[in-house]
């Protein structure tokens, strides 16, 4: 086990983004009482201060430290992350295993949905179910993951259709195994690598489309810091403030390297054929 | 096999290569031939112009940078004020609003009442002409009222006009019209940007669905080219009646991010910016190339707090919010001074309005009602737009950290503006940010829809406030033709719901304008229009 | 080859009569009335309901679907609530840009990342290979919108150097393209890399070099045209994606594109607008995949046709 967890970490570039994941995760769990601020403390006085100073990163158009709400803003960007992920994968899950399984008209009905919803422009379709689904913290996300399902489905189907003509496979059917029981213990666990590293990639895509639809008002509610809405609002102070423009969006980006360094790596780990290069 | 490998990616570029060619010819072709078309008649009338006019090579062309793109050029059916600023450069009305707010002749030159106050007789000018060379007179006012009223037009404006029984035609300078009730704001109303004059030419062949894009009036801008999402250019009326502005024409373009609206005019890309952010202004405040005009609008920014919901029925509580919040704070810090503290509920521009004076800020005192009405720990939740309204969120931010300061919890919930507008219609909710702008400049606009007790949602009184003394006020008002009676009733009414505290009362936003410094006549107009009838460009 | 093609077009068609189906109900059930946005929060509620009857929509749902999908049977989009236009013009009036601005992103992010995958994967294992790769998970990672701002903020306010508005000059296509391009440019390096790296292992690649075929030769004809076929999908793919991705960049340039058409009709409820909007995107989108599939199992045989 600690042989195999030292492969994972052979290259230095996958210890040092699951370093930023667990600060990361550590910012997200004890963000408020790290910052050396509270991120809601309005001070008009001390508006829009350049980085320096008692402001690591200055403060923002209320005088609140923008670097304690960068920190803040951590835990809005990972949920969003984790939860359309989910929702996404159970979604892909629910369409792609029986259509993988089954196959027949069946599979032809879930790609014909994939397939439909993969014509939507992604951000559009986001943009639209959040707006159908309203007001609510997780209802970006949840927007999010919907318009990720087809991709999760198709993945999941194709799977399903290579693991299924294997010969355990058909020594299990042969054994008197059901449906249900070959699909949730044969094939899944199978099937669960390519997906995992898939859910990881997606969960960068994920954060910055989730950013994205703050940065166009239909994300986070305020005062919640979040990343996105904090570029948007950074938008009117171009050049008086750009610092307000460039830390949100460096705080984005380095969590969605990480993420997807984290999700390659993975990837070559789970796939010995390309584990050398 | 192997040829069709060789031979399909070249297929594949050149499928690409043809469609790229494609849509060249189609971007220069299809939406704005209409528009050229029009403007290919009004160019004969303009051959006709006086030889006395600058000759126009000396004459530069005004380049504006404005952030939507105009949805209807029929003023009868247009309703968003983007579009409205347009229209009121190509159409006019029988009057019009100055910088002022004065009431000035603009296609009438004089008018009458008659002992009833129901008729109006309206002497019009007799030198008009439209853009596309045909005159202007008696007739063409009948028909344009006849078409905002009539059913098939489905005017979204209609109820401005509403009150019109009929216009009757007493000769080609003269015309007549009756109203139903003698109504006191008539003039106001006929000062609406609905209310302007299309070519009954126009009408007759462009119908309802083609008028929009094919405008023809008798205001300084002529429609030349619309190219949708991009830009429209307007060439310059020869034959308008105050005299041709003096540039060779109108471009604006429509930009829509703000602060690339500010970086354009500060590099000179563009003469005229509209609807900067206040953060943007004040730097540019600063550049000696630029100037700004700022101006009031008719608009007043408030918090319709449910009058019928929870603690909020008590007029106690609410008046405690009033005096919980500072809004001098707010209008220095949050919006940069560019707004003014309100002292009623209508603004000092709205015609009616009474100086009543805000609740003061005093934080001890709303903590004494708060605690006397038995709601130390209130919790309400405060629905606002985003970017609907100047700088919206931060406001309620500001807000929700003031209120906290007396024990309010503020909870707010950002909403896209249609479904807000949707969610409100319901009357669930504590309390909700928005803005109202009387759009006839006058009090009956201003207090009618949103503080009489008929008018509830779905309509437009989004406080759900009711009080039968206010309701008579209104209703004597409406009916009031003598000015000063009128005037005070207005006040009588100001003066009860401001008690009553039926909103918390924020601010009357302002606007602004940044030119350069070549350009100079454009007159900023409170409703929120500007008239470039008398721009000039150096 | 041909019963392949005539079965993926007449499943294109299928997929576009559900697209038309699924965007018109979803609209229906957003929050927001199209009537109440058009006649604006200060409209009385007759007036509300005259410009509702006069849109159709006082119909019952059922039959207003009926009425707009026979129409779009006959090749009519319907008008725009707002303008009054026909939505076919207001879309052919934005989808050329568009389409423009998504073909110089693609070739911004073709001309960049098939060169740096070249690059990394002739220095495989090397620093060259480790940095180009470093950045190009910098640049899958960067959300676009950031990437357009800071670009804004070099080049044109610091350096003055490149025109951030207008779309006259090849000059304005620089900075919106490759805010758009970067993102793909990356991607496409990796790919380029790794579909390289498996062709060089291959047996006869190793014959080639064996036989005295140049380095180069070996690289740029043999390996390379093997790469092509996963480029050419990715470029497929992305194309389409790039197509509806543009809002955020579209108003950032000030680039009258489609997605921000959507946008603005989502906003103001212009139903017909967002539909007609999505409808065209849809087609563009299936119509590429359409092209990219054919391509696809023409250029790779272990596909059955």
């Amino acid at each position: 086990m600690l042989k195999n967890s030292l492969g994972f970490f052979r290259r230095p570039s996958t210890l040092i983004a699951a370093v930023i994941f667990l600060i990361l995760i550590i910012v997200c769990l004890f963000g408020t009482s790290i910052a050396p601020y509270p991120p809601y403390e309005q001070n008009l006085e001390n508006k829009l201060q350049p980085p320096g100073g008692g402001h690591l990163f200055g403060t923002d158009d209320f005088g609140r430290d923008l670097f304690s709400r960068v920190l803040a803003g951590a835990k809005y960007s990972l949920s969003a992350g984790l939860v359309s992920v989910l929702v996404g994968l159970t979604g892909g899950l629910l369409l792609g295993v029986p259509a993988g399984y089954y196959g027949g008209w069946l599979d032809r009905l879930v790609m014909l949905i994939c397939d439909t919803m993969l014509a939507f422009p992604g951000i559009l379709m986001a943009m639209a179910l959040s707006m159908v689904l309203g007001q609510g913290r997780f209802t970006p996300m949840i927007a999010v993951g919907i318009s990720s399902i087809p991709v999760f489905a198709r993945l999941v189907r194709s799977q399903f259709l290579s693991i299924r003509e294997r010969q355990y496979i058909e020594a299990a059917r042969a054994a008197g195994a059901g449906d249900l029981r070959i699909a949730l213990f044969y094939i899944l666990p199978n099937a669960f690598g390519t997906v995992m590293v898939q859910a990881t990639l997606r969960m960068g895509t994920a954060i910055i489309t989730a950013a994205t639809l703050s940065f166009l008002g239909l994300g986070a509610q305020p005062p919640e810091p979040e990343w996105g809405s904090m570029l948007n609002a950074a938008r009117a102070y171009f050049f008086s403030a750009p610092h307000l423009a460039v830390f949100p969006g460096l705080a984005i980006t380095i969590t969605v390297v990480a993420v997807n360094i984290l999700g390659d790596s993975l990837r070559d780990y789970l796939d010995p054929r390309l584990r050398e290069r | 096999m192997n040829r069709i490998k060789k031979i399909l990616p070249l297929m594949l570029a050149m499928a690409l290569i043809i469609t790229l060619a494609g849509c060249n010819g189609g971007d220069s072709g299809s939406p704005s031939s209409d528009a050229s078309q029009s403007a290919v008649s009004a160019d004969s009338s303009q051959a006709q112009s006086s030889p006395t006019d600058a000759p126009s090579d000396e004459l530069k062309d005004l380049i504006v940078a404005t952030g939507t793109d105009a949805s209807t050029l029929d003023p009868h059916l247009c309703t968003d004020s983007a579009t409205e600023v347009i229209n009121k450069n190509i159409y006019q009305n029988l009057v019009r609003y100055t910088a002022e707010m004065e009431i000035v002749p603009e296609l009438a030159t004089e008018w009458t009442t008659s002992e009833d106050g129901k008729t109006w007789r309206f002497t019009l000018r007799d030198d008009l002409k439209f853009h596309d060379g045909t005159d202007f007179n008696a007739e063409a006012v009948k028909i344009n009222f006849e078409r905002i009223l009539a059913e098939e037009t489905a005017s979204p404006r209609r109820s401005v006009f509403a009150m019109i029984e009929s216009v009757t035609v007493v000769d080609p300078t003269h015309v007549d019209i009756l109203t139903s009730y003698p109504c006191g704001s008539f003039l106001q109303q006929l000062c609406h940007p609905a209310g302007g004059m299309i070519s009954p030419a126009a009408i007759e062949t462009h119908g309802i669905e083609n008028l929009g894009q094919n405008p023809c009036g008798t205001g300084p801008l002529m429609l030349k080219e619309w190219t949708p999402g991009e830009k429209l250019v307007f060439d310059i009326f020869q034959d308008y009646y105050a005299g041709a502005p003096k540039v060779k024409s109108v471009t604006m373009n429509i930009v829509p991010d703000s602060s690339t609206r500010a970086m354009l005019i500060e590099s000179g890309q563009c003469d005229v910016a509209l609807r900067l952010p206040v953060t943007e202004i004040e730097r540019l405040r600063g550049d000696a190339n630029l100037t700004v005009t700022e101006g009031s609008t008719v608009m007043t920014m408030y918090i319709a707090l449910n009058n019928t919901k929870g603690a909020l029925q008590d007029p106690n509580v609410r008046r405690a919010l009033n005096l919980a919040v500072d809004i001098d704070s707010i209008v220095k810090n949050v919006v940069s001074n560019f707004s003014e503290a309100a002292d009623s509920v209508i603004s000092k521009h709205t015609w009616g309005h009474a100086s009543i004076g805000a609740y003061p800020y005093d934080p001890e005192q709303a903590k004494q009602l708060l605690k006397d009405a038995g709601h130390e720990n209130l919790e309400i939740t405060l629905w606002t737009p985003v970017g609907r309204y100047l700088m919206d969120i931060q406001v309620a931010e500001a807000i929700q950290a003031q209120l906290a300061d007396v024990g309010v919890t503020l909870n707010i919930q950002q909403w896209e503006f249609q479904a807000l507008m949707e969610e409100v219609k319901k009357a669930e909710f504590d309390a909700v940010l928005l803005g109202w702008s009387p759009s006839t400049a006058d009090a009956d606009q201003g207090l009618y829809p949103v503080f009489h007790s008929t008018q509830h949602p779905p309509q437009s009184n989004r406080a759900l406030y009711s009080n039968a003394d206010v309701d008579t006020l209104l209703e004597q008002a409406r009916e009031e033709v003598d000015a000063t009676k009128r005037a005070d009733l207005y006040k009588q009414a100001q003066q009860i719901i401001m008690d009553d505290a039926a909103w918390l009362l924020l601010y009357y936003p302002n606007q602004a304008l940044v030119t350069t410094k070549d350009v100079s006549g454009i007159e900023l107009i409170p409703t929120e229009h500007m008239l470039f009838a008398n721009v000039e460009k150096k | 080859m041909a019963v392949y093609i005539a079965k993926k077009i007449g499943l294109t068609f299928v997929v576009l009569f559900c697209a038309a189906t699924c965007s018109f109900f979803l609209l229906r059930l957003i929050p927001g009335d199209p009537a109440e946005a058009l006649a604006g929060p200060q409209a009385t509620q007759s007036d509300v309901a005259a410009v509702r009857a006069s849109l159709n929509l006082d119909k019952p749902i059922p039959l207003q679907y009926t009425a707009y999908m026979g129409n779009l049977l006959k090749g009519d989009l319907g008008y725009s609530y707002r303008s009054r236009r026909p939505v076919l013009d207001e879309v052919l009036a934005r989808w050329p840009n568009t389409l423009r601005l998504s073909l110089t992103s693609m070739l911004v992010a073709v001309v960049i990342g098939v060169p740096v995958g070249i690059f990394a994967a002739r220095r495989r294992g090397k620093l060259g290979d480790t940095l180009s790769m470093g950045i190009s998970f910098l640049g899958i990672s960067m959300p676009s919108f950031w990437l357009g701002m800071l670009l804004i903020l070099l080049f044109s306010v610091r350096f003055k150097l490149l025109p951030f508005y207008g779309m006259d000059s090849p000059l304005n296509y620089i900075l919106p393209s490759l805010t758009l391009g970067l993102g793909i440019a990356a991607n496409i390096a990796r790919l380029t890399r790794v579909s390289m790296l498996e062709v060089l292992d291959q047996d006869y690649i190793r014959t080639a070099r064996g036989k005295g075929v140049s380095e180069a030769g070996v690289v740029y004809v043999h390996a390379l045209r093997n790469a092509a076929v996963s480029i050419i999908t990715i470029i497929g793919l992305q194309l389409g994606a790039l197509l509806g991705g543009q809002v955020v960049t579209e108003t950032l340039f000030s680039w009258p594109g489609l997605g921000r058409m959507i946008v603005d009709a989502l906003t103001a409820r212009d139903y017909m607008v967002v539909q007609g909007g999505i409808l065209v995107l849809a087609l563009t989108f299936t119509i590429l995949n359409l092209l990219t599939d054919i391509c696809y199992a023409v250029l790779d045989p272990r596909i059955r046709l």
